[in-house]
């Protein structure tokens, strides 16, 4: 059973998707600002640039608003349904812009910490997020798509336009890079 | 292993799909959900408007039809008109005249009225040869009266010249039209002579402004009868129709995925020049809605694409030069409507490349193509008015390359570093096929101020079929050309 505050948050969020679909500025501003965060690391996920991640979440945003009438709350969660919808946009954006994202140079404001002074458990969000905006484009997008929104490898092929066995190797590549990573900082 | 590559995937999503508290790093900026909410608001008051349209075309819908109507209605009235005029004033019966005469200087008249709206065919017949000879040898211009009723005679002189036959050759004479010379002694106009059907009217003399009349055997006259006859409608539309037309177009290639290459796609780069046209047509209609046309033309499209596509590293395909340098060569294979493209893909391989790696290549294709374009249609007038015209036209046409220009430039990429030291050969155009099929689809809008002038503007989408010489021989990827172009030109009437 749901009690107390996370029922109020619950209905405070339904009641905010009632009134957004009807067009109420503040009722969107609330569901902006309570999921902005979330949204926003999916886009830096696939997209380690800031100007690419914000450009991903405002088609993001188009797309949630304007479809708000479509969601059905019997359905499914709010914030899954705006989660994928935020990934949708950003393998589209990195399918569209595929030829200037692969010869992108890391950023450089990324940095690996030091190894002696982190443990697994102290690696902080922030940290893991720059360990998968380093992978190569194609690796991060695949692993993106597999591990974080459960696509299956046949439907990655699809919408990326590759083989299912690239897919997978790619799948396997970004694990090995990210597993050498994180053994690095541990 | 999978247990480890679940355990990662699983502290992944742990530590990142959980809801994150605001930092500096995770918060985008504002402006993003203020112009996010501005593009939203815009959409829908675009949504809004396709609507508001409908009630404005339903309106001029109807004002066009009730145009038409009363325009209609007039028509009718005006023939009713005309003959409730002939109903209610009848041709009078007039005592016949036995005979005419004629004088000396050799004219004759002959008065007369009809009500037709046409001009009577009026055929003189002599019974008597011989008298005729005697009486109208020395005839040398004949001038007819002919008067619609209730109306100001006609003022139309028919020379003696341009009579044919004259009467004295001939037994019968056909004149349209004629006039009186008014002659200033006259003061009486005289009694008019109604003939419904054919007459005979014997023509006794009349004085008639002066004049010296023939005093005629029989003539007889056929008149139009009294029924107003309604004349056929003139078609505005001339039997054929040409026309002229300048173009410009917009062309981009599509591919279809085939087996050989999954990984393959084609997209269009930049923004590719339009390209121009110049070409005619003939139009024959075949009924009054659909017409046949025929089109023969000059175009140049212009286009840039990118095809990008993915491959293994493959030890097999590294050479060692003289030099002793490990080059990689692979072909690139592409087949369009116009032939098959062979282009070579090499560089130079680095000790980080391993065999099965994956690398990615970049083909971008600038091209020129300049055709000749010879086209069948058909097309069915939507709209079909006395000066407008709006045709919807399916057809083919087919397309001659006399000139193709293009530039390749390939781009390899391993590991997502761009491979700078690779030489890239000149792209060969292999098997170049001159001739291809293409669809198309029109609509155009003529306007004709005039029935043998007009103004056309059309748009068309044309789409290569498939080139028509045989033996296809590229495994690679097969690419469709797309162009729209939009024109305008005169036509004219035959």
């Amino acid at each position: 059973m749901v009690h107390g505050d996370k029922m109020k948050e619950i209905l405070s969020e339904a009641n905010a998707i009632l009134r957004a679909k009807e067009g109420d500025y503040v009722a969107q501003r609330y569901l902006y600002e309570r999921y902005r965060s979330k949204w926003f690391m999916i886009c830096l996920r696939y997209l380690p640039h800031k100007s690419d991640a914000e450009d991903a979440l405002q088609n993001g945003l188009i797309h949630i608003f304007s479809n708000l009438s479509q969601f059905d709350p019997a359905v499914g969660a709010f914030a899954g349904w705006t989660s994928r919808i935020i990934a949708n946009d950003c393998i589209l954006l990195i399918r569209k812009n595929q030829k200037d994202l692969v010869v992108q140079e890391i950023s450089h404001d990324l940095q690996v910490p030091d190894q002696e002074e982190n443990a697994i458990d102290k690696i902080s969000r922030e940290e893991i997020m720059k360990m998968i905006q380093r992978l190569p484009a194609g690796y991060r997008t695949v692993f993106n798509m597999y591990v974080f929104e459960g696509y299956a490898h046949k439907e990655i092929a699809d919408l990326l336009s590759i083989s299912e066995g690239t897919s997978k190797s790619q799948l396997f590549k970004a694990r090995k890079m990210l597993q050498d990573a994180l053994e690095v900082m541990i | 292993m999978e247990d480890k590559q679940h355990k990662l995937d699983d502290f992944l999503r742990s530590r990142l799909n959980n809801d994150a508290e605001d930092s500096s790093w995770n918060v985008p900026d504002d402006y993003i959900f203020e112009a996010a909410m501005r593009t939203v608001a815009a959409d829908k008051k675009k949504k809004r408007r396709p609507w508001i349209i409908i009630p404005f075309m339903l309106l001029a819908g109807w004002m066009g039809s009730e145009y038409m109507h009363n325009n209609q209605i007039k028509t009718l009235q005006h023939k009713v008109d005309v003959m409730e005029q002939s109903i209610l004033n009848p041709p009078q019966q007039k005592e016949s005249i036995s005979s005419y005469s004629y004088a000396a200087d050799s004219q004759f008249i002959l008065q007369t009225q009809f009500s037709s709206p046409q001009e009577p065919n009026i055929q003189f017949s002599r019974t008597s040869k011989r008298s005729a000879t005697q009486n109208l040898s020395n005839i040398t211009s004949t001038n007819i009266l002919l008067s619609r009723t209730n109306t100001a005679f006609s003022n139309t002189t028919i020379p003696a010249a341009s009579m044919q036959p004259s009467l004295a050759d001939s037994t019968t004479a056909h004149f349209s039209i004629a006039t009186l010379q008014r002659n200033k002694q006259e003061t009486e106009v005289p009694s008019h002579l109604s003939l419904p059907g054919s007459l005979s009217l014997p023509i006794r003399s009349l004085p008639l402004y002066g004049l010296m009349i023939l005093e005629s055997e029989e003539i007889k006259i056929d008149l139009p009868s009294h029924t107003i006859s309604v004349p056929e409608r003139v078609s505005t539309t001339l039997p054929l129709r040409y026309g002229i037309l300048l173009s410009t177009n917009q062309s981009w290639y599509t591919m279809k995925k085939i087996p050989f290459t999954p990984d393959a796609r084609l997209y269009a780069y930049e923004n590719s020049q339009p390209g121009v046209g110049l070409y005619g047509f003939i139009r024959k209609p075949l009924s009054p809605r659909l017409s046949l046309q025929s089109d023969f033309g000059y175009h140049i499209y212009k286009n840039k694409s990118v095809l990008e596509n993915q491959f293994l590293f493959d030890m097999k395909n590294v050479v060692e030069t003289t030099g002793g340098e490990s080059i990689y060569q692979t072909d690139l294979e592409l087949m369009n409507p116009l032939g098959d493209y062979n282009a070579m893909i090499e560089f130079r391989v680095n000790d980080q490349m391993q065999d099965n790696d994956l690398l990615q290549e970049y083909s971008k294709n600038k091209q020129v193509l300049h055709t000749l374009n010879l086209g069948l249609s058909l097309q069915y007038a939507l709209i079909r008015g006395k000066r407008v015209t709006i045709s919807l036209g399916t057809g083919f046409s087919l397309g001659y390359c006399t000139r193709l220009q293009n530039e390749f430039n390939v781009s390899v990429y391993h590991n997502t570093v761009l491979q700078t030291d690779y030489t890239a050969l000149p792209t060969q155009l292999n098997n170049v096929r001159s001739v291809y099929a293409q669809a198309l689809g029109k609509l155009s809008f003529e306007y004709r101020p005039s029935d043998r002038f007009g103004f056309i503007v059309e748009s068309q989408y044309g789409t290569g079929i498939t080139s028509l010489r045989k033996g296809i021989t590229a495994d690679g990827p097969h690419t469709y050309l797309h162009a729209v172009m939009v024109s305008a030109g005169i036509t004219h009437g035959f």
